[in-house]
């Protein structure tokens, strides 16, 4: 069963065998949305479950959503209208005074591999622009993320600049020294204390 | 005694040869236009924020950073030597979350870190108080690093470390110290009283503000630790060779440009790098691969002549627990083995920097203790290894009741603060305690008996103005 390769394909964290499967499924006619959710997004949701147990290591898991993307772009221009929605946009960034992002780009890397459309603005990121960006793009969800106790209250400014700007995105949070506690006092919509459980927040949010 | 050497003579030249490669083929990134100035002027190849080091230079800068100094206490029996065969202990600094057995985990505030500087300050192991041990989420930012100076100066009268966001707390740290000795910025660079922690942003580069307060103390002829926290696998590579080639490249960087704004201000080359815990994604620094970095950075100092830091009672724990003390004990241990000067985290650290434990802090102090006996090294003379002595008690003899041993054991034998070693039934009869709260019930005692030392009242008063003139009453 070739859906199955595919699977086990991004199981098996192989990129390169991933876009020659899914190359072959399409020239062979089976259907799009099937290849996509059952191979692709289907093996992200093990991938992400088996993470969760503590089976399966951060760089596994990326390898694992790259090599899902890898499949994903081949898909991309046939899919039709209803397909190609995403489950939803996001717009990520560390915030103004602020240069650190690996957490980001874990946080960033883990929504795509969910199957989210994900809009990374970097860091050292300016209220003014999550605000823009979100608009622009129509954002669901605006994800910002802080390691330092200085520029915490630079995620105030943005909460109360997206609200401002009557936005319809929801705002989460999310870095090591922050807390719900935060979040609630900064009226923000959401916050996670790591990367899966932020997938899992915006799903809810979604939801 | 001798040190433990992780690399030999051959590795540590190949990981040096690699920094220069480094250095001179790929770069670092410096994001501050005063800073490129002087390291273009120096002869560096310059392209935006780029900067290439020619081998040549890095060698003769970081030949000029002194091996030694002493850090001049306010009480002149506290100063403390940096460098050669002595080790320091810093408390815990950073964390933004205090928690003890009583009130659990919270923001920290000014309360508590005037707390952990009375702690650091009656610790017989403490040789230097912070530094940011808790931060003061009560007091408005840019007021909070004028109330911490001023509570290290009055609380103690160790030396202490300065502020290190940006060239302004580096400013204000450097004057509220002249204020607290009475004397010009010129004597104050005689006396260093002071001395900051300044970091690379892993991988290869600095940011404006750890280069503006670099350069602010550099100019001051302020001590300060060039550090590096590479994380194996996460910024650096998953080697703990190649994180030590990133970590070592951030800190011969660093050095050169304080060298250049000031020939032998006094630097440590201080590294803390570790690895990802790679089932989170997060930095790990009670672990193994942590030990195997302190000592490697011990090694690469010595190999400049430069005091080094490295190690700390780390813990990645949420809890002052069995975890916490054996993580804790490694680090600290492999600081003390394999030689290194200054040893920050020395007390407190829980969570992999994120919170000060009351309890841990003395856990930790008892850690540092024990270090402490270890690395004061034993003598095989004739008078110590006691020849006389055991022919005369012989075979079968007891040594307990012996003159020798009632003069000597005090000086001899760590004495312990909180450590358990009574029978059983006497463990039971006083409580059946565990080790946090013994640990608990000590932090409190030590509080209670708390002494402040003395402060003339008109520095108190000038100090207090200073900070009122910029920030209000």
């Amino acid at each position: 069963m070739a859906i199955q390769d595919i699977f086990n394909a991004v199981m098996a964290f192989d990129e390169d065998k991933v876009k020659q499967l899914t190359q072959t499924e399409v020239a062979a006619g089976t259907e799009i949305g099937a290849i996509l959710n059952q191979g692709l997004i289907g093996a992200m949701d093990t991938v992400g479950e088996r993470f969760s147990a503590g089976e399966l290591f951060v760089p596994e898991m990326l390898m694992a959503a790259q090599a899902m993307k890898a499949g994903l772009e081949i898909l991309k221009p046939l899919l039709s209208a209803g397909q190609a929605q995403s489950r939803g946009r996001v717009v990520i960034g560390t915030v103004k005074g602020d240069l650190h992002d690996i957490g980001k780009n874990l946080v960033a890397m883990m929504m795509e591999g969910a199957g989210f459309d994900v809009v990374d603005l970097g860091v050292d990121v300016a209220s003014e622009k999550f605000v823009q960006t979100a608009a622009e793009k129509k954002a669901d969800v605006i994800a910002l993320s802080a390691l330092l106790t200085t520029t915490m209250p630079a995620m105030q400014t943005t909460v109360t600049a997206v609200k401002e700007a009557g936005l319809a995105s929801r705002t989460i949070i999310g870095g090591a020294p922050v807390t719900q506690g935060f979040a609630d006092q900064i009226g923000a919509d959401g916050y996670s204390p790591d990367a899966p459980g932020a997938v899992k927040l915006v799903k809810k949010l979604m939801a | 005694m001798r040190y433990f050497e992780y690399f030999s003579e051959q590795e540590v030249r190949r990981i040096h040869e690699t920094c220069l490669r480094l250095l001179e083929t790929v770069g670092v990134d410096f994001s501050f236009e005063p800073a490129l100035e002087v390291l273009k002027k120096a002869g560096c190849k310059v392209e935006g924020q780029r900067v290439f080091f020619p081998p040549r230079l890095v060698e003769a800068q970081v030949a000029k950073a002194p091996a030694q100094y002493t850090l001049q206490a306010r009480n002149p029996d506290k100063s403390v030597v940096i460098g050669g065969e002595h080790i320091a202990f810093i408390p815990c600094y950073g964390p933004p979350f205090v928690t003890d057995l009583d009130r659990g985990r919270r923001a920290s505030t000014l309360e508590d870190y005037i707390n952990f500087v009375k702690l650091g300050h009656a610790s017989r192991s403490m040789d230097i108080t912070g530094g940011m041990m808790a931060e003061p989420n009560d007091i408005p930012h840019e007021r909070r690093n004028a109330e911490m100076m001023y509570a290290s100066m009055r609380y103690s009268d160790k030396p202490f470390m300065g502020g290190a966001i940006g060239a302004e707390a580096a400013r204000e740290t450097v004057e509220m110290a002249a204020i607290l000795f009475g004397c010009s910025e010129a004597e104050l660079a005689e006396k260093r009283p002071i001395i900051s922690i300044l970091c690379a942003r892993t991988p290869l580069a600095y940011d404006d503000r750890m280069l503006g307060a670099i350069m602010e103390y550099a100019k001051s002829g302020m001590p300060q630790l060039i550090s590096s926290l590479s994380i194996a696998g996460a910024t650096a590579p998953v080697t703990m060779e190649g994180t030590l080639v990133v970590q070592n490249t951030e800190v011969l960087a660093g050095i050169v440009l304080t060298q250049l704004i000031r020939e032998g201000t006094p630097v440590v080359f201080a590294g803390s790098s570790s690895c990802s815990a790679m089932r989170y994604g997060t930095l790990s620094i009670g672990a193994p691969e942590m030990a195997v970095n302190t000592a490697a950075t011990a090694q690469m100092a010595r190999f400049y002549g430069i005091p080094s830091r490295g190690g700390g009672a780390l813990s990645d724990a949420k809890l002052p627990d069995a975890q916490a003390g054996f993580e804790a004990m490694m680090s600290q241990l492999m600081a003390t083995l394999s030689g290194v000067h200054f040893v920050l985290h020395s007390a407190g650290i829980l969570e992999g920097y994120m919170v000060s434990s009351y309890e841990k802090f003395v856990l930790d102090d008892e850690i540092c203790g024990m270090c402490k006996r270890i690395k004061r090294g034993e003598r095989a003379d004739e008078d110590r290894l006691a020849f006389e002595l055991i022919r005369q008690v012989g075979p079968g003899g007891e040594y307990l009741t012996q003159k020798h041993t009632f003069q000597n054991f005090r000086k001899e034998i760590y004495a312990n603060i909180v450590e358990e070693k009574d029978t059983y039934a006497n463990w039971q009869q006083k409580g059946a305690m565990s080790i946090d709260r013994r640990a608990n019930r000590k932090w409190k005692e030590i509080l209670k008996d708390y002494q402040e030392p003395q402060l003339p009242a008109e520095t108190d008063k000038a100090l207090r103005r200073y900070i009122e003139r910029k920030y209000g009453a």
